[in-house]
C-alpha cells in the first residue's frame, strides 16, 4: 500500500490535539531508559487492505492525557481509564488512516497492552512506516504495519525497553 | 451454532489434544498471577459479531506448547517461531469460535505480547467468558471478550471526538 506520509502526520496531530487539547511535534525516534512504563494500544485493519496501526505511549504521557480526557488528574485517574484513552486514540487514528485506503475495510476493537519491560508482535505482518512524536515532555510513536503472506520477517532490538511495534 | 452454544473450554481442549498432543485440565477457580515472565496472544473478531479471543499463560509453558506444535525441543524454539506458534495458536482457538457463533466475521493478525509485566485489555468489550486449564503444574487461560455497545454509546458522547480528516 502506497500512502502519503504526511496523512499520517496530520491524523495523529490532528487527533492528538483534538483529544487532549496538547500540542504535538515531530521527534526523533528514541528508545526508552528501560524504566519507563510503556502503554501500547492496537487496532486492526482486515478487508480491501489488512494490517494495524499501534500507538505506543510513554506510561507517564498516557496517563497525563488521559487525565485531560477524563478531567482528572495523572495520580488519580485509573488505569482502565487510561487504557480507554489509548484504545479511543488509536481508534480514531486507525478509522482516519483507514479512510485512506480504497476499497471497504473493517476496523477492529482496539487491544491495550499496558506495562514495562514487554514486547507487542504482530505475527505475519511488517511494518511499513512508523513515526514518533513528542508532547507534553513525553513520547508518543506511531507504527502501521502491513500483512505479508509467507514471510516478511524483521527484527527488532532484544534488549530495547521501549516496546517496539514489532512484525514478522 | 450461537453465542449461547459455542463452547471456548471444549474448542481449547480438543485444539491441545489434536494439535499439540497435550490433555489440558480444567481449573474450577481462576489462577491467580504470578511473578514469573507471561505471554499472551489475542485474536480480534470484526464483522456480525465482535469481540476477542485471549490466550494468557506463563512464558514457559507456552514456549512447551509451540515447541509441540513444531515438533521441537522447548529450547530450540527460536524467538520468531515463539511468536508465529503462540500467534497461530490464538488463530486456531479464535477461529474454531467464530466457526461455532456463525455468521459473517473475520479474524484479525494476532497480536503476541511477552514480558513479566504487562496486562492487555481490550476497552470497549465486555468478558463474555473466561476458562482455564492446568497442565504440568502451569496455567492456560482462555478469555472471549464482546464488544460492549453501552461502552461505544458512552463514548459517543464525548464532546471532544474531532471528525475524521
Amino acid at each position: 500500500m502506497n500512502f502519503d506520509e504526511t496523512d499520517l502526520l496530520e491524523i495523529t496531530e490532528n487527533i492528538w490535539s483534538s483529544l487532549f487539547g496538547l500540542p504535538i511535534e515531530l521527534a526523533p525516534d528514541t528508545s526508552s531508559d528501560g524504566h519507563e512504563t510503556w502503554v501500547t494500544a492496537c487496532v486492526q485493519i482486515s478487508g480491501s487492505w489488512e494490517g494495524a496501526v499501534i500507538v505506543q505511549c510513554e506510561g507517564s504521557l498516557a496517563r497525563r492525557s488521559a487525565a485531560l480526557m477524563f478531567d482528572s488528574t495523572p495520580e488519580t485517574i485509573a488505569s482502565d481509564e487510561v487504557n480507554d484513552a489509548m484504545g479511543e486514540l488509536v481508534n480514531m487514528v486507525g478509522g482516519n488512516f483507514k479512510s485512506l485506503i480504497a476499497g471497504t475495510c473493517g476496523l477492529s476493537l482496539p487491544a491495550v497492552v499496558e506495562g514495562r519491560d514487554y514486547s507487542v508482535k504482530v505475527p505475519g505482518s511488517h511494518p511499513i512506516k512508523r513515526v514518533a512524536f513528542a508532547s507534553d515532555g513525553g513520547v508518543l510513536t506511531v507504527t502501521v504495519l502491513e500483512r505479508v503472506e509467507g514471510g516478511g520477517r524483521t527484527t527488532h532490538p532484544p534488549h530495547s525497553h521501549a516496546p517496539r511495534a514489532a512484525s514478522r | 451454532m450461537s453465542i449461547d452454544d459455542a463452547d471456548i473450554g471444549a474448542t481449547t481442549h480438543a485444539i491441545w489434544s489434536s494439535v499439540l498432543g497435550i490433555e489440558l485440565s480444567p481449573l474450577s477457580d481462576m489462577p491467580t498471577e504470578g511473578a514469573e515472565p507471561a505471554s499472551t496472544a489475542c485474536i480480534l473478531i470484526s464483522g456480525d459479531w465482535e469481540g476477542a479471543v485471549m490466550l494468557q499463560s506463563n512464558t514457559e509453558v507456552a514456549r512447551v506448547f509451540v515447541a509441540k506444535m513444531f515438533e521441537s525441543e522447548p529450547a530450540d524454539v527460536s524467538p520468531d517461531d515463539f511468536d508465529d506458534g503462540l500467534g497461530e495458536l490464538a488463530n486456531l482457538v479464535g477461529g474454531n469460535f467464530k466457526n461455532q457463533i456463525g455468521g459473517l466475521s473475520a479474524l484479525s493478525l494476532p497480536t503476541v505480547v511477552h514480558g513479566r509485566e504487562h496486562i492487555l485489555r481490550v476497552p470497549q468489550s465486555k468478558l463474555l467468558t473466561q476458562v482455564a486449564f492446568e497442565t504440568e503444574g502451569r496455567h492456560l487461560t482462555v478469555s472471549v471478550f464482546e464488544r460492549d455497545r453501552g461502552g461505544a454509546a458512552k463514548r459517543a458522547a464525548r464532546p471532544q471526538d474531532p471528525a475524521p480528516t
